[in-house]
């Protein structure tokens, strides 16, 4: 009688383990595929933000002939982009995307009349908002990473994580750069 | 005045956020029963809060005030004298005389006087008043008040009406009273005013004592005061002792609003505009039914009479900013049925329903079924059931609660199509309002029960709002939210049976209940569901480039403007030349569309996911975390019973082996 009720006892505490295995396996591939998402929807936003840079700098050359090195940075930061080969390349040639952008957006303070133009107001406030927006997506990949990751060493889920060769995900991490404070000159080039 | 004192509030139609705080000052404090306060301290009167020392009134009055609600300290007058009927009336340019068979009143110019217009039968009221308030709401008329006044007027004039004229004198005690039923006094004694109309000369007899009033105000609000002594209950036509009763409680109603606008503290500019507004609304109304229709009319003359006071349309505009928004607020959109037969949780319910009325049937006729059933019980192998049951419950709540968990939250200006878990506050898109506790809100569910013969509650009805959309906002912006097909968490619960429960003074039968779980609008809400691109006439990018090409293609004059070496033929250059211009033409079209649709709200909604088996989530929480505990402490509670079930099940069947 004992031995049936220890033997039903186990039986109950194994189908537990098994299921909540099952849980924390599924939930682990459910949050992997949800940060490739999460990446891919930032990619989706830096191809709009390519795909509406010619038109900015199609815009801008009309008024800007004395920044022709500007655009040209632009430009090239754009081709630097599509050329990027590994993840890593293309994290870097985005983000001195982003840079060279920010310096467009500033020398352009000095052309008023391409301030006033409607179309490169549009364009502007198109790239502006994606701009948002893919920090927000940046930070929603570094909310989920974050999370897989407590995951992977807490526990239960860390014998399940071993058990199934779960790895840490990287963070999307800012350049050294992007840190300091930035230096506005409001001198003429 | 000690053990006396009545503490009234001026309730408000909507809850702030400030109000469960308050609610568990009053609890902690004063030892009140915070879902009784949120009743009283919520509708479109004014309501007794309780009653007892003044010491301790003064002091809960205090916290009350620091939350913004206006009370008033009160020791009710007793009551000296009940008003006489009147038989006719008689004036000259200095005074109007009520007379009645033995005793008359006379009012100077410029007296001081409280009008009360009410209904004694109490079942029109009953009858028409949800509906009326709901209407009024959604229609969105009336500005100064929060009744529909004329409406209201013309409740009162359909049932059993009655007039009290109340002459207070300077320290604001009523002096002398008059009451007037309609053809029962002699309506000639009007003059030119007098009409065919029993009702109208009423009306007109309200008209008279309004020019030789000074201070005044027309009260319409009788049987919907929670006050003391003054509820209205409904009456047969030839229930004369009802009818008795509720004269009475108009008197005492009327003595309670004496004393109360006798008890106001300093009548601040503000709040005796809004008094003036409001009375010129319901007198507009209650004197010429054209002008309350003749809304700008209207308005200009109370502006009018409100000009001396400079806070006045300031202070109004804040008093009814809540209603004022809802007024633009579009009516909820009505309930499409959608065929829900073929739904797996449907087959499995009928399944199991007729089941059981099977086995119930079999049960009474044949003799295998109830020994079959204690031979299942004690074998373990229903229990056995019960353990799968709550076994599957408990693992289904807990792959949830890691969803959730596993979810990060979207900033709502970036959110991308799929799954998505967004938390904010919920504001509504419509003007929605709970149907019993008539509260803002973005979702409610109603579940009416009625007893039964054998004195049992028996679900009656059910009813929710889970078809109208909101908003949920957050810092960087709004999207809409369709709750259809949603497992909605309300966080707010209400019940209530019998009389004096309902928010108006208690007009439900003790034969009913009903409860009413609700989120607020603005409360914060967290909901987990599939982001979607709103649908819209717009044809997809790639369709319309293809489109311009085509009609390029087709004009032969524009064809021959890409034509650039004229040698008749467009070649892969010259095409790309149309390629590229289309391509502006299509980026100037978004850009300006996207100017027009800029906000998320315009672009997405939230709603049922498209795959089967996803979950779809709205619950009324403050944080994650208190939503994923709540899920915790069920999942525990669920897999507790799965144990003791499966060790039950396992003990009665070694039981029944032995």
């Amino acid at each position: 009688m004992t031995g049936w009720i220890v033997l039903g006892g186990l039986v109950l505490i194994i189908t537990l383990a098994v299921v909540y295995t099952i849980v924390i396996y599924n939930g682990f591939i459910a949050m992997k595929n949800s940060i490739e998402r999460d990446w891919s929807n930032i990619d989706v936003m830096l191809k709009q933000r390519y795909d509406e840079l010619p038109k900015l700098i199609k815009v801008c050359e009309g008024y800007m002939q004395h920044e022709q090195q500007t655009l040209e940075a632009v430009i090239k930061a754009r081709s630097a982009v599509s050329n990027s080969g590994s993840d890593n390349q293309k994290l870097a040639a985005q983000n001195a995307l982003s840079e060279t952008l920010k310096s467009l957006f500033m020398v352009v303070e000095r052309y008023p009349d391409l301030k006033a133009d409607k179309g490169f107001r549009q364009l502007s406030n198109r790239i502006t908002e994606l701009e948002d927006q893919i920090a927000d997506r940046r930070e929603l990949v570094n909310s989920a990473v974050t999370i897989y990751n407590t995951r992977l060493e807490q526990f239960p889920d860390v014998i399940i994580a071993r058990l199934f060769n779960f790895t840490s995900r990287q963070l999307w991490k800012i350049d050294t750069a992007h840190r300091q404070d930035v230096v506005v000159n409001f001198s003429r080039s | 005045m000690s053990e006396d004192a009545y503490l009234i509030v001026d309730q408000r139609s909507s809850p702030s956020p400030e109000m469960p705080a308050l609610l568990k000052e009053l609890a902690s404090r004063y030892d009140l029963d915070g879902y009784s306060c949120r009743q009283l301290l919520l509708g479109q009167t004014e309501a007794l809060l309780t009653k007892g020392p003044e010491s301790k009134l003064k002091k809960i009055k205090q916290t009350l005030t620091n939350y913004d609600f206006c009370c008033h300290l009160i020791t009710p007058s007793p009551l000296k004298f009940a008003p006489f009927i009147l038989t006719r009336v008689e004036f000259n340019t200095n005074e109007l005389k009520f007379i009645g068979r033995e005793k008359s009143l006379v009012v100077p110019r410029d007296s001081k006087l409280l009008i009360f217009l009410a209904e004694l039968s109490g079942s029109l009221v009953e009858r028409t008043l949800s509906q009326i308030l709901s209407s009024h709401r959604y229609s969105g008329n009336g500005e100064n008040s929060g009744l529909p006044l004329e409406k209201w007027r013309r409740i009162i004039l359909q049932g059993r009406p009655v007039l009290d004229i109340y002459l207070l004198d300077e320290k604001g005690k009523p002096a002398g009273a008059v009451r007037a039923f309609p053809g029962k006094f002699d309506h000639q004694s009007l003059g030119e005013r007098a009409t065919l109309s029993a009702n109208q000369n009423l009306l007109k007899l309200i008209e008279l004592t309004q020019e030789y009033a000074g201070h005044h105000r027309v009260d319409m609000r009788f049987g919907i005061s929670p006050l003391p002594g003054a509820n209205l209950q409904t009456a047969e036509a030839d229930d004369l002792g009802a009818l008795k009763k509720n004269l009475r409680s108009l008197t005492h109603y009327a003595w309670l609003q004496a004393d109360i606008d006798r008890q106001r503290e300093q009548p601040t500019p503000d709040s005796e505009s809004e008094t003036i507004a409001t009375t010129a609304t319901a007198l507009l109304t209650a004197m010429q039914p054209e002008l309350a229709t003749n809304l700008p009319l209207q308005k200009e003359i109370i502006s009018e009479l409100t000009s001396g006071i400079d806070a006045a349309t300031a202070s109004s505009e804040v008093e009814t900013s809540g209603v004022a928004r809802s007024q633009t607020l579009p009516t909820p959109p009505d309930l499409q049925h959608h065929s829900t037969w073929n739904s797996p949780r449907t087959i499995i319910g009928i399944s199991i329903f007729v089941g059981i009325a099977l086995l119930v049937k079999l049960g009474n006729s044949t003799s295998w079924l109830g020994p079959m059933l204690a031979k299942g019980f004690s074998s373990g192998a229903i229990s056995g059931l019960l353990a799968a049951f709550f076994f599957i419950s408990g693992f289904r709540l807990l792959q949830l609660k890691r969803l959730i968990q596993n979810t990060p939250t979207s900033k709502i200006r970036s959110i991308a199509m799929g799954r998505v878990e967004v938390h904010g506050n919920a504001r509504r898109q419509y003007a929605l309002f709970s149907p019993m506790t008539n509260i803002a809100c973005i979702y409610y569910r109603l579940v009416r029960y009625k007893r039964n013969s054998k004195n049992d509650w028996v679900v009656s009805s059910i009813t929710s709002s889970g078809h109208v959309p909101f908003w949920i906002e957050d810092e960087t912006g709004r999207v809409s939210i369709d709750p259809s097909a949603a497992t909605v968490k309300a966080g707010h619960r209400q019940e209530s049976m019998g009389e004096g429960s309902t928010a108006f003074g208690g007009f439900s039968s003790p034969d009913e209940k009903w409860v009413e779980e609700m989120i607020y609008d603005g409360a914060l809400v967290y909901v987990l569901g599939e982001a979607q691109v709103k649908r819209t006439d717009r044809a997809p990018r790639l369709q319309r480039r293809a489109e311009a090409l085509r009609r390029i293609k087709q004009d032969s004059q524009k064809l021959s403007g890409y034509d650039a070496n004229k040698d008749g033929k467009i070649d892969e250059n010259e095409w790309q030349t149309a390629r590229d211009d289309v391509d502006e033409q299509l980026l100037h079209e978004d850009l300006s569309q996207s100017d027009q649709q800029k906000r998320q709200e315009d672009k997405v909604i939230i709603g049922k996911p498209r795959h089967r088996g996803t979950p779809f989530v709205i619950a009324e929480t403050a944080s994650e975390a208190k939503l994923t505990g709540r899920y915790t402490l069920a999942t525990a509670f669920l897999f507790a019973a799965a144990g003791l079930a499966s060790g039950l099940s396992l003990w009665l069947l070694l039981q029944s082996l032995k």
